[in-house]
């Protein structure tokens, strides 16, 4: 895995630069919700977009033939989207730094939460993606999210008690994301060896 | 020992098959793959590949079936140049020489070097400023560096200029000096297999025509020239292919049916390839 690894560093470092200044800068900023959204995006787009790269250059079909196994495949990805997710929550933990707000349990509680929902996307997505590819790929997770902000919508209209469901402390829901993620591996190698047909 | 053997292959897409390929390369032989687009060459190598599903058949690469476990490890002795060079565009040749050091058990930096000196590939300029045949090389200079005792070569000599052309087919005949070395050469360039192939695999929508030594080919057919109304004078099953035209006929044919007193030509592959494809049926 160490090869795909290097592989997805240097197509960072060649084609990622800016948008990594971006998303540093912005999980720099001080509204917890606007730096929250990069780190979130950071999570998912990185490595979708390196996707779309392997998929545009057919990397990926020359992936297949090399000795790598299908779960080192699937697993780079993974890891490269953890990356993202950890170099956006040490810049939004940098940026609470410099603006002296210090970390209080509600910055540090609410970091904590949008990594477990980051998590939790790229465990749905993932497999997603490895099924239909990037292009398909996007449009599907888009529905999805979609559906579920109106089903939200339509539960919190219903009178659903939202606000004591995320009273759930928040290293269970980290803990949550974690083994959702974990779950996801092996399911996204199946997509994957699905889509080969 | 066979490199690959190749059993009752057999994958179906929408709108295209491949249908029960079978056949069986020795070790230390080149085998040309030819065909026209979309007759199954590619789809044929990611079969051999295992990285596409098939319906049915079987496959091993060097003593091992490909859908064992064991291939992964088999992988290490396979170099691989696709139609497209694949390689991520923003690398440069060093990086890819990292990359693939990370990959192979067996990489050699210094084989690598070399081929890219010999090639004139600049080192740190990115993959995707490359000319087609300068992407072909690096991706040939990346198959010959990690000690591979089988290439698969997916039209790896198109887009390259004659006098490349000339040094990659070299290449592989030293390649098959050593008698553990298998090639596996698709091409539209018949000229090229010709030049080095030992045997050579005809595939016509999807169907493995044939699979022959190309010297037997090459001794078992001949071209007549001759008017058109004694074309019915031969035994129809020494006939594998014909084109009649407003001058006369001309017939590729099973030399040992021509009756004694015709006159038989050498025949090329690229007309053997030709008359079959046109005739598109089995050549018996």
């Amino acid at each position: 895995m160490k090869a795909l690894l290097y592989k997805d560093a240097c197509v960072i470092w060649g084609q990622l630069k800016i948008l990594v200044l971006l998303v540093a800068l912005f999980c720099l900023m001080p509204q917890l919700r606007l730096n929250g959204f990069f780190l979130i995006y950071a999570g998912i787009m990185f490595p979708t977009t390196l996707m779309s790269f392997d998929e545009r250059s057919k990397w990926d079909t020359l992936a297949g033939m090399l000795p790598y196994a299908d779960r080192e495949r699937v697993l780079s990805r993974y890891v490269s989207g953890w990356a993202a997710l950890a170099f956006g929550a040490v810049m939004c933990l940098l940026g609470y730094t410099i603006q002296g707000r210090g970390l209080g349990l509600a910055e540090v509680t609410g970091l904590i939460w949008l990594v477990a929902l980051a998590l939790g996307i790229q465990a749905v997505s993932f497999p997603i993606l490895f099924r239909v590819g990037v292009e398909k790929g996007r449009i599907c997770i888009w529905l999805i999210y979609v559906a579920a902000a109106i089903l939200m919508a339509v539960l919190s209209n219903l009178g659903f008690p939202f606000h004591s469901a995320l009273g759930v402390s928040a290293p269970l829901a980290l803990l949550g994301g974690v083994v959702l993620c974990l779950l996801s591996v092996p399911v996204a190698v199946r997509m994957m060896e699905k889509r080969a047909g | 020992m066979n490199a690959i053997d190749c059993r009752g292959l057999h994958k179906t897409y929408e709108g295209f098959a491949l249908h029960d390929l079978s056949f069986s390369l020795p070790s230390g032989t080149i085998l040309g793959l030819v065909g026209e687009n979309g007759a199954g060459k590619s789809t044929t190598l990611r079969l051999l590949m295992n990285t596409i599903g098939r319906d049915a058949g079987s496959v091993s690469l060097l003593g091992v079936d490909n859908q064992s476990k064991d291939f992964l490890r088999v992988k290490q002795d396979i170099g691989i140049v696709l139609d497209e060079s694949c390689l991520p565009e923003t690398l440069t040749a060093r990086e890819v020489g990292k990359l693939m050091a990370l990959t192979y058990e067996r990489w050699e930096p210094e084989t690598f070097s070399g081929y890219l000196t010999r090639f004139s590939i600049p080192l740190d300029k990115a993959n995707k400023d490359f000319s087609r045949g300068m992407k072909m090389k690096l991706a040939l200079a990346v198959a010959l560096s990690h000690r591979a005792k089988l290439l698969l070569l997916d039209e790896a000599t198109s887009g390259l200029d004659p006098m490349v052309r000339e040094e990659v087919l070299d290449i592989l005949l030293d390649f098959t000096r050593e008698e553990a070395h298998t090639v596996v050469l698709s091409s539209h360039i018949v000229s090229d297999l010709e030049k080095v192939c030992d045997y050579i695999a005809f595939l016509h929508q999807g169907k493995l025509l044939l699979f022959e030594e190309k010297d037997r080919l090459l001794e078992e057919y001949a071209l007549v020239r001759l008017p058109a109304a004694q074309l019915q004078e031969l035994d129809p099953a020494a006939i594998a292919g014909q084109r009649v035209g407003p001058y006369g006929a001309e017939a590729l044919v099973r030399r040992e049916k021509i009756p004694a007193g015709f006159v038989m030509e050498h025949t090329s592959l690229e007309d053997i390839i030709l008359f079959l494809a046109r005739k598109g049926g089995e050549p018996g």
